[in-house]
């Protein structure tokens, strides 16, 4: 369990974080987003206690990262923003070591070791020199050493990168596995692997959350219903028919070239589906339909209206 | 306390991997296998008129013994931080359960643990001089003792210019040009007129300090004096590292 309230965090008079508060439970996997700046590596610098806050709350398992550090960094696997690893260590040499560092009892170091090379799918590398992997393997060793230790909490910085669709799938469905008895904390910038993987996201912009929540209960909140149609008859006579109708937040109507079909945009309100309306309206009318449907928008979409307004041009 | 037993073995092994310290260690050899070989050469000539022993002049009575040593410590010292911060390790190192005294300690124990067996070898000199003459082997424990001393300070400094850059050029000419300032505070009781200043100075003249050990002379005052400035360069190390990640 992580709880973070009023979090702050200034780099002399720069404000980094702006009094952020999230929490996350056993058996969650939290995506955290925003734009390059947002305060994302802060938190999770913070998270790792390798960065002091100014001020706030932050309990992990219950402990403050101020005053049980140590605790905190056995219980936290981590995977860094650039995975950073010794080039000239072995894959097992650098496992042995990170093992040991992480105050493994000597007898398990071995299990542990062997667990993670099969967890990562790091066999057939081991006996490698590090600085002579592909970045899909070096990414591997990474999540391998955030798992040595077998930690309650996972925090992954951008895990994802590098690795081949094959991987990536593969890597999901272990991320998963692991939260099952987990807490899982990933920030990453495929929104797509967010909405696939998230049970809860938290979208941050320049030190300040803005959105907390179940990636589709932010999307229903977030957008807009869309409903596009195809329609054969005149811009005038169908911005005239919808403006009746009742529940329709905005149209937009734009003729084709040959001038005999209209594409229709049309914005509803919240949970208001008018497909059927609208086709009896046609059918009313005589016009003839060609296409009519719903559209959504996907989280990316939510995550870039959401984030867009505060990006100074450059 | 095992942290830093396995960051030291880890120290002590990328040490043992970089190609630049066996280069380190044949130029160090071959340096001070000449240097012992003329003074030996130099002393037997009945010409030659000096007061000191071989092993007094060995031990910090030529320009070798000290650009030697600074050099050394300059480069085996310049990537201990320098390296972990631009390549971002230092964070990895930092989010396993390790105190950051740990690291220090560890980080300046192992380049001085090389040092160390670095000056190892030169016992052989020592032997070869023993089984030619009756040698006096007092001076020669605290002038290695003095060797210690002064590696330990030097490393230290170097260890302090690491901790400062993520540049390992920068951290080497930093660490040079501490240690020659260091170094060079021997020659200022030469510009002092005050007798009290004099004094001062005296008592932090590092070749003045050398000549003593090499002549077996134990003074506390000078042990505290390397003693100290160690500590005080580990501490500065400490309190800048601890400022970074502020």
């Amino acid at each position: 369990m992580i709880e973070v309230s009023n979090l702050v965090k200034n780099f002399n008079s720069f404000p980094a974080l702006k009094g952020i508060s999230f929490s996350v439970s056993k058996g969650e996997i939290l995506g955290l987003l925003g734009p390059n700046g947002a305060g994302k590596t802060t938190t999770l610098k913070i998270l790792t206690c390798l960065l002091p806050f100014t001020s706030g709350t932050v309990l992990i398992h219950g402990l403050s990262p101020q005053k049980d550090s140590l605790k905190i960094r056995k219980l936290v696997g981590v995977l860094s923003e650039g995975n950073p690893l010794y080039p000239e260590l072995r894959v097992r040499e650098f496992l042995k070591f990170r093992a040991d560092l992480k105050q493994i009892p000597r007898r398990q170091i071995e299990d542990r070791i062997q667990t993670v090379l099969q967890q990562c799918q790091l066999k057939e590398v081991e006996q490698r020199i590090i600085g002579t992997l592909s970045k899909g393997f070096c990414q591997r060793v990474g999540l391998a050493d955030a798992l040595i230790h077998d930690p309650q909490i996972l925090i992954l910085d951008e895990p994802t990168i590098g690795l081949d669709p094959h991987q990536v799938r593969q890597l999901r469905q272990l991320i998963r596995d692991l939260a099952q008895n987990r807490t899982v904390i990933f920030s990453s910038h495929i929104l797509s692997e967010v909405e696939a993987l998230c049970s809860k996201v938290v979208i941050l912009n320049q030190g300040e959350k803005i959105v907390e929540g179940v990636p589709q209960k932010i999307i229903s909140q977030h957008s807009n219903h869309q409903i596009q149609m195809e329609v054969k008859a005149s811009k005038e006579a169908i911005e005239f028919a919808c403006s009746v109708l009742s529940n329709i937040k905005h149209v937009s109507v734009e003729s084709h070239q040959d001038e005999s079909w209209c594409r229709v945009d049309l914005e509803v309100e919240q949970g208001v589906d008018l497909r059927e309306e609208l086709f009896y309206l046609i059918h009313q009318k005589g016009w003839s339909l060609r296409e009519l449907k719903t559209t959504s928008h996907s989280l990316e979409d939510i995550f870039v209206r959401l984030t867009e307004k505060e990006v100074a041009p450059a | 306390m095992r942290a830093f037993w396995v960051l030291f073995k880890k120290e002590l092994m990328s040490l043992f991997l970089m190609p630049v310290a066996y280069v380190l260690g044949f130029v160090f050899l071959l340096v001070q296998g000449y240097t012992f070989w003329i003074l030996v050469a130099a002393l037997n000539n009945p010409g030659v008129q000096v007061e000191q022993s071989v092993m007094q002049l060995f031990f910090g009575g030529t320009f070798f013994f000290w650009i030697l040593v600074i050099l050394l410590a300059s480069v085996i010292t310049m990537r201990l931080f320098a390296e972990e911060k631009k390549s971002g390790t230092f964070d990895l190192l930092m989010s396993a359960p390790v105190r950051l005294i740990e690291l220090v300690l560890a980080k300046y124990l192992a380049p001085l643990f090389f040092y160390g067996m670095l000056w190892l070898p030169t016992l052989c000199f020592v032997l070869v001089l023993d089984h030619s003459v009756s040698l006096d082997w007092g001076p020669v424990v605290t002038g290695y003792l003095g060797v210690f001393l002064l590696g330990a300070l030097f490393h230290a400094v170097g260890l302090f210019a690491s901790s400062l850059t993520q540049n390992q050029i920068i951290s080497a000419v930093l660490c040079f040009g501490l240690c020659l300032l260091l170094f060079s505070l021997s020659f200022l009781e030469f510009f002092v007129i005050k007798p009290e200043w004099s004094a001062f100075f005296n008592s932090v003249n590092m070749m003045g300090h050398m000549d003593d050990f090499g002549k077996g002379i134990l003074d506390s005052q000078i042990i505290t004096y390397y003693l100290s400035l160690t500590a005080l360069f580990l501490f500065f190390s400490l309190k800048v590292l601890k400022f970074q990640s502020q």
